[in-house]
């Protein structure tokens, strides 16, 4: 009994570990990627890490207007975002969970981050932080359906709502798992990953333009340690949602056996996709330039009629995504 | 007499006495003990409803009239409590207990006298519901349900000096009336097909009536049901009666009652029917999306407070809705397994609903009480004046967001799995309309975040927005304790379901025919094509648990390094003048997005009229417009006033009729008579 519970446990750390590690680099390496590509020399690779110290060591400030909201908000969206890692399948199958918790539970968990974080936007009586709130609430209320459908269609093949069984039923069937209707669950999920993670063309995470931020606006009050909280939670739904979309669309390689040497190999597989997912939206983001905050809705309901086309589509010529 | 009938007994017995401590002759300690006793019987009630779901015992007819009378089957005054009835008495014992509890405080605003009638009518209003719930007769469930109408009236027109009090209580009395009359059709249809009042006789021979009669009566059910439980088109009452009443009574209504609704529903499609054929399914599908996301739109383009909760009940009755259709779905498809699924996410559903809902109302009233205003944008800042209350209302706002880890989440969750499972049902209507009906679910779900964020946001933080406001008041301990209490049962039921779900399983069993084992939850979930179906119910205990080691990673973050100094200064006001609450994002703003998104939806009149130009501080002169925008239900305009217009025109039709003279009433009479008795001879083969 504490045999194959100790090897779960590892496991769950592992992966902890993993994505606590790695979501600066792969900030950086996205941050770097854009600026090569329009030209730029761009930060070292090591800036994100070293903005995460500096934050923590610098002293804070709040508005004399804010509550408890505005202290406690970044540390329970850090909490509900480190809490979804674990529902990612990352290197190993059956995930250290089991069969405890699936994607409408990550669904829940990156509302509540959300939710907490758009107070703490509106909490110190900022316009700048209101309208920030009131955008991004609208995006995840309209991409909550999207997110929804996306699941049904990745999961009803496999019969279930868990990452881990789509993701090991794409290991088994090998190649076979890629098919049509497969193809048009991951246009939508790439994008609706856009909208989750606020890259461009939806929202502009460098911009220092306030009336065009989103994301940037609801936390402009914030720095210190909060701050880092914040970074460092944005850097794990980047992560995240990265990690879904190759534990979705290209299982293959995670680590189905527990020998160590083989879990090492998928650890090693699974941070080379996401490395190259992330160069991949670098060099989308450095093409193209933010949409007005109304197209952001003909873009969800565009990944909507993906996944519900993946799903009719699925239907039709039997088998499924 | 068993532990069960004894405890129904003292719990029905003392919410009447705390009636009569009410109306009696007033004091304040007389209408404290009044809202205690009326809140301990309610406890019991619950407590006894525990008993019975647990199986412990079942009392079958408690208090039937005794000797000669009983025998006759038109008094046979029965109380009956099957698993359903127990499960409802549950949700409206727990709740009614934190809000009579709560109303100790919060009723002291008024003079004693009103106070009085307010404590003696909420316990009887308790006692009606609770024999509601407990009816096990056609008539006894008609005089509790009419009871329940006319003393919820009484308490809507509380504050009758109000002009908008009187006529939202006469639209609620009005359209209650025709539901009560909806569901009496319903009622004669079924106990004159089967010859038996009672419910029991009624479920054993609803097999044997025509599919016509069968259909007639679930329509008329769902109406007249359907009208009291607020679902769409017939919820028009609801957004006038819920803030004119005074907020604990909106909370018992809101919270309470329109749960009752769904229990007459729930008792005529699925237990004394049986359920149908798949287009009731269907019909009640479509009614329970609409609801849900039209109440979420409407909610969204308020700003007064209680209207705005009011078409969250709304929202949430059309989400309990979905549940009740998909397991009528699933029914008639054949498969009880998932039916009881579909069926638990309803059940469940009802009591968070029953546990937020009146979380959300009473934070409301403590911060319309204390600011003297229902305008959102006239209150802010009030998270420093009443911390409790906010709390209160912050965890209340997460859970109807459905959000981890509260209770709300769960509800919506098991639903979206049914609705998931779904897909294995082979049916291709099915497939389609649930898929569909999954992203409904969720955009409102995504809504309901949206508006919960505006709704906390604007009214409980940033700097107050007016006077009143920025004065307000602190409210009484024991709001904050019945908020405690509801808050405390959404955050249990949101990690450990499974309680919930185990208090659920008997009426699943009933009312599905699901082989529910006694491992129950686990029994219903296990069976599903699902590989993760087992532990669906503990998994909101592990999230639980990762959030809790998510909140200690952070908390580690955070001393990482050595404490930093941490100041307090007020907020950056990019170098102009210091920000005002003026400035900050107002409710209408917060909603503008979505309701441009939606013109065509909602349909704004808009308009802007030129007011007169005031010389602002800066010197310079300014021409000033004033920009209106007002947002109705379209049905409002045709649907109400249509009825409304056309039962006057009928009604003048028919007095043309009454001429006054006696010989033409008594013609009038003789020719009923006449056309009765040949109606007798025509359909009735078996007369006397």
């Amino acid at each position: 009994m504490s045999g194959s519970f100790l090897a779960p446990a590892l496991a769950l750390v592992g992966e902890y570990l993993l994505v606590l590690g790695l979501s600066p680099l792969l900030l950086a390496v996205l941050r770097r990627v854009k600026a090569r590509t329009q030209g730029r020399i761009g930060p070292p690779l090591l800036q994100p890490y070293r903005d995460l110290w500096k934050w923590m060591g610098k002293d804070g400030i709040y508005a004399s207007s804010a509550s408890w909201i505005t202290r406690y908000a970044p540390a329970i969206s850090f909490a509900a975002l480190l809490a979804a890692v674990p529902l990612v399948p990352w290197f190993v199958l059956p995930t250290p969970l089991g069969p405890f918790g699936d994607l409408i539970l990550l669904v829940g968990l990156l509302g509540l981050s959300r939710f907490v974080i758009a107070l703490a936007a509106l909490d110190g009586g900022s316009t700048f932080g209101g309208m920030g709130s009131s955008r991004e609430m609208w995006m995840g209320a309209l991409a909550e359906p999207v997110f929804l459908l996306v699941i049904f269609a990745f999961g009803s093949p496999a019969g279930s709502t868990q990452a881990g069984a789509i993701a090991a039923r794409g290991v088994a069937l090998g190649i076979a798992y890629a098919n049509p209707p497969l193809l048009l669950a991951i246009v939508a999920y790439v994008l609706l990953l856009l909208v989750e993670t606020g890259r461009l063309p939806v929202d502009n995470p460098a911009t220092h333009l306030e009336l065009t931020m989103v994301h940037e606006a609801m936390v402009l009050e914030y720095t210190g340690r909060d701050l880092a909280l914040i970074e460092w939670g944005r850097g794990f739904k980047l992560a995240i949602m990265f990690g879904l979309l190759i534990a979705l669309a290209a299982p293959w390689g995670i680590s189905t056996s527990g020998t160590l040497l083989l879990v090492g190999l998928a650890v090693g597989i699974v941070v080379g996709k996401l490395l190259g997912a992330h160069v991949l939206v670098g060099r989308l983001e450095a093409r193209v330039a933010k949409w007005r905050l109304f197209r952001v809705a003909d873009l969800l309901t565009l990944a909507a009629v993906f996944a519900f086309g993946s799903l009719a589509l699925a239907y039709v010529i039997g088998g499924g995504a | 007499m068993n532990l069960p009938e004894l405890l129904l007994l003292v719990a029905l017995a003392g919410g009447s006495a705390a009636a009569i401590l009410g109306f009696a002759r007033p004091g304040a300690a007389r209408v404290r003990a009044s809202f205690l006793v009326g809140a301990l019987a309610s406890a019991v009630a619950a407590g006894q409803a525990v008993l019975v779901l647990i199986g412990m015992a079942l009392p079958t007819v408690a208090l039937g009239l005794p000797g000669t009378i009983s025998a006759s089957p038109l008094l046979a005054l029965g109380i009956q409590e099957d698993p359903l009835s127990a499960f409802f008495l549950l949700v409206v014992s727990v709740s009614g207990a934190a809000i009579l509890l709560a109303s100790v405080g919060y009723t002291e605003r008024y003079v004693d006298g009103r106070r009085g009638l307010l404590a003696g009518g909420m316990s009887l209003f308790w006692v009606a519901m609770a024999l509601v719930c407990v009816a096990g007769t056609v008539f006894l469930f008609l005089v509790a349900w009419e009871a329940m109408t006319l003393i919820s009236y009484f308490l809507v027109v509380h504050d009758h000096e109000s002009e908008p009090s009187r006529r939202a209580g006469l639209l609620y009395l009005v359209m209650s009336h025709a539901a009560t009359g909806a569901i009496l059709v319903s009622f004669v249809l079924l106990a004159t097909g089967t010859g038996s009042t009672s419910w029991t006789g009624i479920a054993a021979g609803a097999g044997g009536l025509s599919p016509g009669v069968r259909d007639a009566a679930f329509l008329a059910a769902l109406v007249g049901f359907g009208t009291k439980a607020g679902m769409v088109p017939f919820h028009g009452w609801l957004p006038e009666a819920h803030p004119a009443a005074p907020t604990n009574v909106s909370a018992l209504m809101s919270g309470v009652m329109i749960k009752l609704g769904l229990f007459g529903l729930l008792r005529v499609a699925l237990d004394l029917l049986g359920g149908g054929p798949s287009w009731w399914a269907y019909l009640v599908l479509a009614l329970g999306g609409v609801s849900a996301l039209g109440g979420v739109l409407y909610a969204i383009a308020e700003h007064d407070l209680k209207r705005l909760l009011a078409y969250h009940s709304v929202e949430n009755i059309g989400i309990i809705l979905l549940g009740v259709g998909a397991a009528m779905l699933f029914q008639s498809l054949g498969d009880p397994v998932l039916a009881a699924l579909a069926l638990a996410a309803a059940l469940l559903h009802t009591w968070n609903h029953a546990l937020f809902k009146p979380l959300l109302f009473l934070g409301a009233g403590a911060a319309v009480g204390e600011t003297g205003t229902r305008d959102m944008e006239r209150m802010g800042g009030l998270i420093r004046r009443m911390p409790g209350v906010a709390l209160g209302f912050f965890v209340g706002a997460m859970a109807i967001s459905a959000l981890p880890p509260f209770n709300g989440f769960v509800s919506e969750w098991l639903l979206f799995q049914s609705f998931f499972a779904g897909f294995t049902t082979g049916s291709v209507l099915a497939e389609i309309s649930l898929s569909l009906l999954a992203g409904v679910l969720a955009l409102t779900s995504g809504l309901a975040a949206y508006c919960f964020v505006k709704a906390f946001g604007i009214t409980f933080l940033a700097r107050p927005r007016s006077e009143a406001a920025a004065r307000a008041g602190r409210p009484p301990a024991s709001l904050t304790g019945g908020m405690g209490i509801l808050a405390a049962f959404c955050l249990v039921l949101g990690v450990a379901p499974i309680l919930a779900l185990d208090l659920a399983a008997r009426p699943l069993r009933e009312l599905t025919g699901a082989a529910v084992g006694s491992g129950v939850s686990l029994g219903v979930l296990s069976a599903l094509p699902n590989p993760s179906g087992g532990s669906l119910p503990l998994a909101p205990a592990i999230v639980a648990a990762l959030l809790a080691g998510g909140l200690l990673v952070a908390w580690i973050v955070r001393r990482l390094r050595r404490a930093p100094a941490v100041d307090e200064r007020p907020l950056w006001d990019c170098g102009l003048d210091a920000p005002t609450s003026r400035m900050e994002y107002t409710a209408a703003g917060y909603a503008q997005p979505v309701e441009l998104l939606l013109r065509d939806v909602y349909r704004p009149t808009e308009r802007a009229e030129e007011v007169p130009p005031v010389r602002p501080s800066w010197g310079g002169l300014a021409r000033m417009q004033r920009y209106t925008v007002v947002i109705t239900e379209p049905i409002r305009g045709w649907a109400y006033e249509g009825v409304a217009s056309g039962t006057v025109a009928l009604s003048r039709a028919i007095s043309r009729f009454q001429s006054g003279r006696i010989h033409a009433y008594l013609g009038y009479i003789f020719v009923t008579l006449i056309g009765l008795l040949l109606l007798v001879r025509a359909v009735g083969g078996s007369g006397p």
